[in-house]
């Protein structure tokens, strides 16, 4: 043990730290900087994965819209008994759903239909409707809203009503039933549940017609030939299914990461020149030092383990304090200005908190990107300074 | 005992550059012996004493130091020699500026097995013997020519070493400090260490503790 840690060389490296004082808190502000940066960006991307992942997997298979003029209409009801004889189709759900703009909150909400008779096409949904009274969802003055959607009501001064406004400007009150926490924040923040009857009359739609109907088909690989289907049984319909939902989601994703593959790269390109800076050579006092203590007695390997020492304290330090920095302004601070940058297009939705998914695998990765990178870049340059003959050096 | 045989030193060998540094040196040290190595500027003795200290290799030659060949010893071993049976005064202190005395005087114990205890006993009896401890949170740099002559010979006495080497100990001096250094080395040579002084200095010239003096020329033995 006393060969990979000598206490006194320890306090030698430390010391040696303090002595170089205003190098070495530029490199730490540097490697920190580098590090929060990047764990920050995998953190948010995390966790909107996590919610998108849960997201994409309560979709249903295909989504059957009907258009006009290239935009999205209502649907008759009726044609729900003629998609159920398509083969491979296990069920076929008439949805009643559409967004609901709370003014004095600046967010909208979700407000689904459900029906205690018709299983959700959403799991996640239907395990909310199940687990309260389902006379809730009878009546015509309640409903069942997302935590956070009750912190906004509440905020404005709605903690036991709502009043939404019909299309004909009168009233409607509803009263809060009972609250849930999603399976994703995004659900939680974002979702009013209803009777259909209800969201029928909030957004003025007739009893024969839904705003889409959605379709289950257990196998796969028969997604393309039902939708294929679809679209040929009706004309006007467009039939989406969940791979190109996914695509598009992930094409978001995709571009909201290119901007941070910009910024990941400036900050890369930084910490390269230090490590260039450090591999180019030490300064002619570090050398000097190197060939006293050589002269002294110290071996090359005292030398190598006191400044393996210093970059460890450096990088180690910067590590886990950028860590811990990203943990915090991640998941305790809600990332200011960097979420805004991935998920600028819900700024309307109410706003939604990242779920803490705390990936090691990711930890693991910036750490061997980072440290050992470090730690050659400080013990090479040592080691040949280390090898010349002490005379030549201290002369 | 130190005995030198044949030692040349060639730098640049090969290169336009090349320079003879010594040629053919032999000569012996008995245990216990102060020796001078005395000669004008240039003339090899702070290289001589290099090679003594195994911080230089010779070109050809060897350096036996209690049966000890050190000429061609790797450079972890010479560390070593250096570290269990050398203390090294040279000529410009080679003190580490920002560091304190006493961080300076500890210096070739850090590496050690000994505890951090047994190390500061040490370098606070070091640094008592050649009066600097009154000094001992004082930055290097912030120190006299003279203080700083004093913290590299308590540097260099701290590992209780058998043989000094010193490098134109008073070239950086002035007179009344090149005095009391002498003191210091009779006191040294009253207790038995083997003591090598590179030095054109007329000061160590015929003095009653110097056993030997070995005058170098050009890098040859006169």
């Amino acid at each position: 043990m006393k060969r990979f840690f000598n206490i006194l060389l320890f306090e030698y490296a430390l010391s040696s730290l303090k002595r170089r004082g205003g190098k070495n808190i530029f490199i730490f502000f540097i490697f920190f900087l580098l590090i929060f940066l990047l764990s920050s960006i995998f953190f948010i991307a995390n966790s909107i994965k996590y919610e998108l992942r849960h997201t994409l997997k309560s979709l249903p298979d295909i989504t059957l819209q009907k258009l006009q003029a290239g935009r999205e209409q209502n649907i008759d009801i009726s044609r729900v008994d003629k998609i159920a004889t398509i083969e491979g189709v296990s069920e076929v759900t008439p949805r009643v759903w559409g967004y609901y703009y709370f003014k004095n909150a600046g967010a909208n909400f979700s407000i689904v239909g459900v029906d205690r008779f018709t299983p959700s096409y959403k799991k996640s949904i239907q395990k909310v409707v199940d687990k309260f009274d389902s006379t809730i969802f009878d009546k015509n003055d309640t409903m069942v809203v997302g935590a956070g959607v009750k912190k906004i009501l509440e905020k404005n001064y709605y903690s036991k009503y709502f009043n939404f406004i019909k299309p004909n400007g009168d009233f409607k009150r509803v009263y809060i039933a009972g609250t849930f926490k999603g399976t994703t924040a995004l659900e939680s923040n974002d979702i009013i549940l209803l009777s259909a009857q209800n969201v029928r009359e909030i957004f003025g739609l007739s009893e024969d017609k839904a705003t889409d109907i959605t379709l289950r088909v257990p196998n796969p690989k028969e997604i393309p030939t039902v939708a294929k289907k679809l679209i040929e049984m009706f004309p006007d319909c467009r039939a989406i299914t969940k791979s190109d939902l996914k695509i598009s989601y992930e094409n978001i994703i995709d571009y909201k990461s290119g901007i941070f593959l910009a910024i990941f790269i400036i900050a890369l390109f930084t910490f390269f020149i230090i490590i260039y800076d450090k591999a180019s050579g030490l300064s002619s006092d570090e050398k000097r030092e190197i060939g006293i203590q050589k002269a002294v007695g110290w071996k090359i390997s005292d030398i190598l383990l006191q400044k393996g020492y210093e970059a460890f304290i450096i990088s180690f330090v910067s590590f886990f304090s950028a860590i811990t920095f990203a943990i915090f302004y991640v998941y305790f601070l809600d990332a200011p200005m960097l979420k805004s940058i991935f998920t600028g297009y819900s700024i309307l939705k109410p706003p939604f908190k990242l779920p803490f998914v705390l990936d090691f695998q990711t930890i693991v990765l910036i750490f061997f990107a980072t440290v050992p990178l470090y730690l050659a870049a400080t013990i090479i340059p040592s080691w040949f300074a280390a090898t010349l003959e002490a005379d030549e050096v201290i002369r | 005992m130190i005995k030198v045989k044949n030692v040349t030193k060639i730098f640049n060998e090969g290169k336009p550059t090349q320079t003879l540094a010594l040629k053919d040196i032999s000569f012996d040290i008995l245990e216990g012996e102060s020796a001078l190595l005395k000669g004008p500027s240039g003339s090899g003795k702070s290289t001589l004493l290099a090679i003594i200290a195994a911080l230089l290799k010779p070109t050809s030659g060897d350096v036996d130091v209690d049966g000890q060949k050190i000429a061609k010893l790797p450079d972890n071993f010479a560390s070593l020699y250096r570290r269990e049976n050398l203390g090294f005064i040279f000529q410009k202190f080679n003190l580490i500026p920002t560091l304190s005395v006493e961080e300076n005087v500890i210096l070739p114990l850090i590496p050690s097995d000994l505890s951090k205890e047994e190390i500061e006993e040490k370098a606070k009896s070091a640094m008592s013997k050649f009066s600097i401890i009154h000094k001992k949170d004082d930055l290097a740099k912030n120190l006299s020519g003279g203080e700083q002559q004093r913290v590299a010979i308590a540097r260099a006495l701290v590992n209780d070493p058998k043989i000094i080497l010193a490098d134109e100990p008073t070239a950086n001096l002035d007179s009344k400090l090149s005095k009391s250094f002498l003191e210091f080395v009779k006191i040294l040579h009253d207790e038995g260490k083997t003591i090598v002084i590179a030095t054109h200095d007329p000061i160590f010239f015929d003095l009653d503790f110097i056993d030997k003096e070995i005058e170098i020329i050009r890098g040859k033995m006169q």
